[in-house]
């Protein structure tokens, strides 16, 4: 970066760069390793600071006050620490890590929520949006999480090393945390981190501004297994050609026989001293959040999807989801401030920032937000309600409907797939009670997949077992009519878990769908309700909508009526093997009595009347009081006046 | 401290207190909070409505039961769970909304019949105009309830007004967050306040019949 360079950059980078072109690739060979050992002895980090206030000796961890954005011309490095230079034979992709490692703390970034799943367990919050492993043979749908949510399964539970997390999932990690093996963790025979290299930390993934920058590259690398390949794909320094990992042998090195993966730069983009100018920005764009952050309804199309009010006027993710120098993003939930125990994220929530007020009603102050009239809501609503309940996500109707969302279906990519009907299953809006207490829109996942009941505990089995079991059983992806459910029948489940049973090393194998549990007892499928069937909810918050377009601020019929969506809303029943008519009330993941919502919708119909009837009421008992308030200063005025009328007579007797 | 819970346990408490300690002190002979007490369960069965008598008494009489009803109703759903330190809500919250109508309905008759009756005389305000040596000029009637019923009466009479308003204005658009609570906050001490003065008016009209009583029969 031009502005901090002096600083930040080492000062034999340049020279040795222009030295290697002149003089050839021997010297500039050397130079570069001398360079790397020069720069091995220099200390690179300093103590974690706790905020991006506290004062680093790397130039870009703390703000110098500029509101001027920096500019980010620099020397890129590969993961060795050696400088790229295009157009040289020996080309590897650059990494950021070590080339944004230069001048800013890499380590301190990586404890950051996108990075630290699997590696920092003190970081959960509320729940959130899982990680939704599917398979359409098997009938399994499942959310994952490294953060142990309830309701979730750590990725190893189904036999999902990190290695193949990545591999699955990676087309929407910003790298780090799992995708850097760590150097105590066990590993998986399958795994291939020797020659897929770790998936680092991208800081492009999201902090690149670069109008060709191609986040879609991200997963085609990944899915080939060219993992430390895919940051310098999405960029648009350069493409990636030649082989892929995924053909190489797990040993493959380079010099064995067979192409590797390898780099053509653009050799436009380096300027004199072999730098490159990156548009990178501190203010992530909305773009780059929004690759692994949209969510579409399923029957939505380009022309009537809507915007989230806050994006419409102007703002940006980053203006509400802030972070410092730790990335510890803020998600903005109103207990968040509790959660991460920083009062701070309390001026960041809805009510923080519109009502500048936080959780506890204690004054905040933060962006000048509109704040809002809520005329004829009484105050009850707030605390029974979500802000999210009324504002956010799509207009509640008789049933929730199929959504997909970016991380779920792989929005965004070349493999996201376009068919209303691919798993997983996503529902929405489903209005359930939160972990606040507070009624808000969730997300909905019915989970279905095979594991086992132990001490009533049900734990999934890994998919390459069921798979193994169900040889023959279950359908071949290619004989799927369409990627969702399979057409499973009692008798196959039957006979899977009887194969299953019989594979050794599973006591009472189990397949989890549609809200039950079906186990085969005394050589009959029997079906019981069970904890570990139960839907997996997460709380939306966009996109929102205006305020003219909040529920009640027309009518309180919105809510308050029989039909009303928000309680009298059903949500399907999904999964094989359920019944396609069975459908849950939204009152139920309320926790209300629906006995009660139907009463005191009805209370709505008469409230015409009570107001007609209360006014009039209240008219005459005003006016009574006014007369009779009239006649009583009329009489103490006439009674003064008689008290004068004696005084009057005596005068007049006297004269 | 001094939350609604808490203001209306020692209002209501120290209203009781007085009106026993009232009854204790300041009755007649043999006729104590016992008899006070029987004799306004006696009154009961004359509220109810015959059909050998006019219309309008009949009226009168339907709307008093259903003002003692519906305000017994609202009096245990409105301050049952502020006792309890919860909020109005649930079916509580429906069976209080279905009675305030008809609250609002009777008491709207019952003052409607009964301001005549309730209005001042100069004889209600004796020991002021003795005071203030004016001559009070006509005695007090039999029939007339004394100075504290009357006075409760247009208490009530004026407080149901805010009473009333402050829930009917809060289901129009018009009061924002902090109007709404302002109202809530209206509602609920008029509210209290309604009710320490019917408890007040009923004591008093009791007291007043047991001593009429005493006049003429002796």
């Amino acid at each position: 970066m031009s502005r901090r360079s002096r600083g930040g950059l080492p000062q034999g980078a340049f020279n040795a760069g222009a030295g290697l072109k002149r003089r050839g690739l021997a010297l500039g060979l050397i130079l570069c390793l001398a360079h790397w050992v020069m720069a091995e002895d220099k200390p690179q980090t300093t103590p974690t600071p706790s905020d991006t206030n506290a004062v680093s000796a790397l130039v870009g961890d703390s703000w110098d006050g500029s509101r001027s954005p920096a500019v980010h011309r620099i020397t890129l490095y590969d993961d060795q620490g050696f400088s790229i230079f295009p157009g040289v034979d020996f080309d590897r992709p650059f990494s950021t890590a070590t080339t944004c490692g230069r001048c800013h703390q890499v380590d301190t970034v990586a404890k950051g929520w996108h990075f630290s799943a699997g590696r920092d367990p003190n970081q959960l919050g509320r729940p959130g949006e899982p990680w939704i492993y599917w398979d359409c043979p098997t009938g399994t749908q499942i959310p994952l999480s490294y953060r142990r949510w309830p309701g979730t399964f750590e990725p190893n539970q189904i036999g999902l090393s990190d290695w193949w997390f990545v591999r699955v999932f990676g087309r929407q990690l910003p790298g780090g945390g799992i995708g850097v093996p760590a150097e105590t963790a066990s590993v998986d025979p399958t795994d291939r981190w020797s020659v897929s290299g770790p998936l680092e930390i991208n800081c492009l993934s999201c902090h690149d501004a670069e109008p060709g920058h191609d986040q879609s590259q991200y997963g085609q690398q990944i899915s080939q297994h060219n993992y430390r390949w895919a940051a310098t794909a999405t960029s648009a320094l350069g493409s990636i050609q030649g082989g892929t990992v995924k053909d190489l042998p797990d040993t493959w090195q380079k010099g064995d026989a067979g192409e590797g993966p390898s780099v053509a730069y653009d050799a436009g983009r380096f300027a004199a001293g072999n730098k490159v100018s990156l548009q990178i920005r501190r203010d992530v764009p909305n773009e780059r959040c929004l690759f692994c952050h949209s969510t579409r309804m399923a029957c939505e199309t380009s022309d009537d999807r809507s915007i989230d009010v806050h994006l419409a006027a102007g703002m940006r993710c980053v203006d509400c989801h802030r972070n410092g120098l730790e990335h510890r993003i803020s998600r903005d939930y109103e207990a968040e401030c509790q959660d991460s125990n920083d009062p701070r994220r309390a001026t960041l929530s809805c009510r923080g920032c519109h009502l500048g007020e936080d959780a506890r009603g204690l004054g905040t102050t933060r962006h000048a937000a509109p704040y809002p009239k809520h005329k004829g809501i009484p105050v009850i609503h707030f605390e029974k309600l979500a802000c999210t309940a009324c504002h956010s996500g799509p207009q509640p109707g008789d049933r929730a409907l199929m959504a997909r969302t970016s991380r779920a279906h792989a929005l965004g990519t070349h493999k996201a797939n376009l068919s209303g009907q691919t798993l997983p299953h996503i529902q929405m809006p489903v209005f359930a009670r939160g972990s606040d207490g507070k009624i808000a829109p969730h997300k909905l996942l019915w989970p279905a997949y095979w594991g086992q009941i132990l001490d009533g505990k049900v734990t999934p089995i890994a998919l390459d077992r069921v798979k193994k079991a169900g040889r023959g059983l279950l359908a071949h992806e290619l004989q799927l009519p369409s990627p969702s459910w399979p057409a499973f029948t009692p008798s196959l489940v039957q006979e899977v878990l009887s194969a299953l049973a019989s594979s050794g090393g599973i006591g009472s194998p189990v397949y989890v769908s549609g809200g039950k549990v079906y186990q085969v007892v005394d050589a009959n499928l029997v079906s019981v309700d069970h904890e570990a069937a139960r839907p997996y909810l997460w709380p939306m918050a966009h996109d929102v909508r205006p305020a003219r377009q909040a529920l009640g601020a027309h009518v309180c019929q919105d809510c308050h009526s029989v039909d009303a969506g928000i309680v009298a809303g059903r949500v399907a029943v999904d999964g094989p093997l359920a019944d396609p008519n069975a459908s849950v009330a939204m009152v139920e993941f309320e926790g209300l009595d629906p006995l009660f919502t139907t009463l005191f919708a009805r209370t709505f119909v008469f409230r015409p009347f009570l107001k007609v009837v209360a006014l009039a009421a209240t008219a005459l008992v005003a006016g009574l009081v006014l007369v009779f308030a009239l006649r009583a200063l009329y009489a103490v005025s006439k009674a003064a006046a008689e008290l004068q009328s004696p005084e009057k007579k005596e005068q007049e007797t006297l004269r | 401290m001094f939350d609604f819970a808490n203001l209306s346990l020692i209002c209501l408490g120290a209203i009781l207190v007085g009106i026993g300690g009232h009854s204790v002190l300041a009755s007649p002979r043999g006729k104590g909070p016992f008899s006070m007490a029987v004799r306004a369960v006696r009154e009961i069965p004359a509220l109810i409505p015959g059909w050998d008598q006019s219309i309008v008494i009949w009226l009168i009489r339907l709307a008093s039961l259903a003002a003692i009803g519906s305000f017994g109703a609202l009096f245990l759903t409105g301050f049952g769970p502020a006792f309890l330190g919860l909020r109005l809500a649930g079916y509580l919250l429906i069976a209080h909304v279905t009675c305030a109508p008809v609250f609002v309905v009777s008491v709207a008759f019952l003052i409607l019949v009964r301001t005549k009756a309730n209005a001042f005389v100069r004889a209600n305000a004796e020991p002021l105009l003795d005071l203030l040596k004016v001559p009070v000029q006509e005695p007090l009637q039999p029939g007339d309830t004394g100075l504290v019923a009357k006075g409760c009466f247009w208490a009530i009479a004026v407080l149901s007004l805010p009473l009333v308003l402050s829930s009917v204005l809060s289901m129009f658009p018009l009061f924002g967050t902090a109007g709404q609570q302002l109202l809530f906050e209206v509602h609920r001490c008029c509210a209290l306040a309604v009710s320490l003065f019917v408890l007040v008016h009923a004591y008093a009209t009791v007291r007043h019949r047991v001593t009429r009583d005493i006049v003429v029969h002796g």
